[in-house]
């Protein structure tokens, strides 16, 4: 497979290389050390820094305190999102940010209802207020949401809400549930209800894991 | 020698895209592993060979040597210049079917010996729209953080350490900082254009007291991870929610509790590095393929 290879140039050109330089500075290199005509010395992988590994998110927890188990979902060959059919779970795109990304949507989607189960966790996303928190958790990290806003979108729309989806913007949490009017013959709730939640810290380390 | 040329030079590492085939034939039913090796110590011309095979000749800094495809085990890289004072032999462990770059940098400390390092590419399938980069500090330089857009994405990047992430793909700005500060800036900002479905491999090199910072990058395919823009939800069937009323809000920007962490998002280009802009599109980089993002348009 080729390899696209790009020199990139900042201010000076590489005759301004220098050495010489009294300037001292931290060394934690983790490489194996030069030495001269020394013995090989096994190459170091390099150590990961400056942000922990992004996760799936795997757990949810609502302004009311209702815990919702998330599980990632695709979109099905009719080109809707596969949200699981148990109302007491969330779907997660799995074309979206997951937890610990720097930038995008992660969007988690349920049913507000079904004939069996009654109304869902979801449903108590329809009276959420601005600042509520939600908190998502994966296998390692966890990350505290506030809702910035509450939007109805009519269904059949998506197209035109990219945000909905995008890795392109900041940070956010989207959850994406039905909401009324319900109109039987017209296939049911008319809108969905997007809220779009921002980070309130940093993504941290799960106490409990 | 090489310290005399300039990175144009360097850049002609695009007409290296060499798929050497060093020897050792992989074994049967054993994928082979892929090597890049990436020669990132200023001024130093070095000769390069893997198993006793010559790769390359007098690399100069910015050299981007392969893919090597390589037999699963432990094979040697040397790393030695014409004039005998520098010798490096390393031991590289390929596991089959893995991408790693071996990297032969300066440490941190200014006038420290090279070290060699290996950074395996993150290759798992990625997401539509987006693109990977991992950045790796391979500078002279105390440890620095990486704001992509103006926001700090890495924090504290030690020599030798790197940082990944995935992106949207298309434009965006990267600078380096030293760590914990907002300016002055190492290295950037830099403006690069990401193509969905790749993984840049970026390494900073140089010594920013004396204005010699400069990155090495190239770029690799991704698979997809399969996942495709929904063009509808339905999250409801049985009209239990119909008579709960629902109002819309939208908190202003400016009282929203919440921002992305630590983020003093300022970051326009600095106008002193509209030099490295101009440098980048002269030099028709690879990093700056432009591809729009193809618009999510099923409707359901």
């Amino acid at each position: 497979m080729a390899v696209l290879v790009a020199v990139l140039c900042a201010t000076g050109g590489w005759s301004a290389w220098s050495r010489t330089d009294s300037h001292h500075t931290q060394d934690r290199s983790a490489g194996g050390t030069a030495s001269e005509a020394g013995p090989a010395t096994p190459v170091v992988p390099a150590r990961r820094a400056g942000a922990p590994r992004s996760e799936v998110p795997k757990r949810s927890i609502l302004p009311n305190g209702t815990v919702v188990p998330i599980r990632p979902v695709d979109t099905a060959g009719d080109g809707s999102l596969a949200v699981p059919e148990d109302i007491r779970v969330a779907g997660w795109w799995r074309g979206g940010a997951r937890l610990g990304d720097p930038f995008g949507s992660t969007l988690l989607a349920a049913h507000v209802d079904s004939f069996t189960q009654g109304l869902g966790p979801y449903a108590s996303l329809l009276s959420v207020r601005p600042g509520q928190h939600i908190t998502v958790s994966s296998t390692h990290l966890t990350q505290d949401f506030a809702v910035v806003s509450l939007a109805l979108v009519p269904r059949g729309t998506l197209a035109r809400h990219p945000r909905i989806f995008s890795a392109r913007g900041p940070r956010r949490l989207t959850l994406v549930t039905c909401a009324g009017p319900y109109l039987p013959a017209h296939g049911g709730y008319q809108n969905l209800v997007v809220i779009t939640a921002r980070p309130v810290d940093a993504v941290g380390g799960r106490s409990t894991p | 020698m090489a310290g005399s040329s300039r990175y144009l030079a360097a850049a002609g590492a695009v007409a290296m895209l060499v798929a050497a085939g060093v020897p050792a034939p992989a074994e049967a039913g054993a994928s082979p592993g892929r090597l890049v090796i990436v020669q990132a110590v200023p001024k130093d011309s070095l000769d390069v060979s893997v198993d006793g095979q010559t790769v390359r000749e007098g690399a100069p800094v910015g050299s981007i040597l392969g893919p090597l495809s390589v037999s699963p085990g432990r094979h040697q890289v040397r790393f030695s210049d014409s004039s005998g004072t520098l010798r490096l032999t390393s031991t590289v462990d390929v596991a089959s079917g893995s991408s790693s770059d071996i990297v032969v940098h300066l440490p941190a400390s200014v006038g420290g010996e090279p070290v060699v390092n290996a950074y395996q590419t993150p290759s798992a399938p990625i997401a539509p729209g987006k693109a990977r980069v991992l950045i790796a500090h391979t500078a002279t330089v105390a440890p620095a953080d990486v704001r992509v857009d103006g926001q700090v994405v890495f924090q504290d990047i030690a020599n030798g350490e790197f940082a990944t992430a995935d992106l949207a793909a298309g434009p965006h700005t990267v600078a380096l900082l030293p760590a914990g500060l907002e300016a002055p800036p190492i290295l950037g900002p830099l403006h690069v254009d990401l193509q969905a479905r790749t993984v840049t491999m970026v390494y900073a090199v140089g010594n920013p007291r004396d204005h010699s910072m400069n990155v090495i990058a190239h770029t690799d395919k991704l698979a997809s991870n399969g996942a495709v823009v929904p063009g509808s939800i339905d999250t409801g069937r049985a009209g239990l929610a119909a008579g709960l009323v629902v109002h819309p809000f939208r908190v202003p920007k400016s009282h929203a509790t919440t921002t992305t962490p630590a983020v003093p998002s300022d970051a326009g280009p600095g106008p002193w590095l509209e030099v490295t802009a101009g440098a980048l599109l002269a030099a028709g980089l690879v990093l700056a393929l432009r591809r729009r993002r193809s618009a999510p348009s099923r409707s359901g």
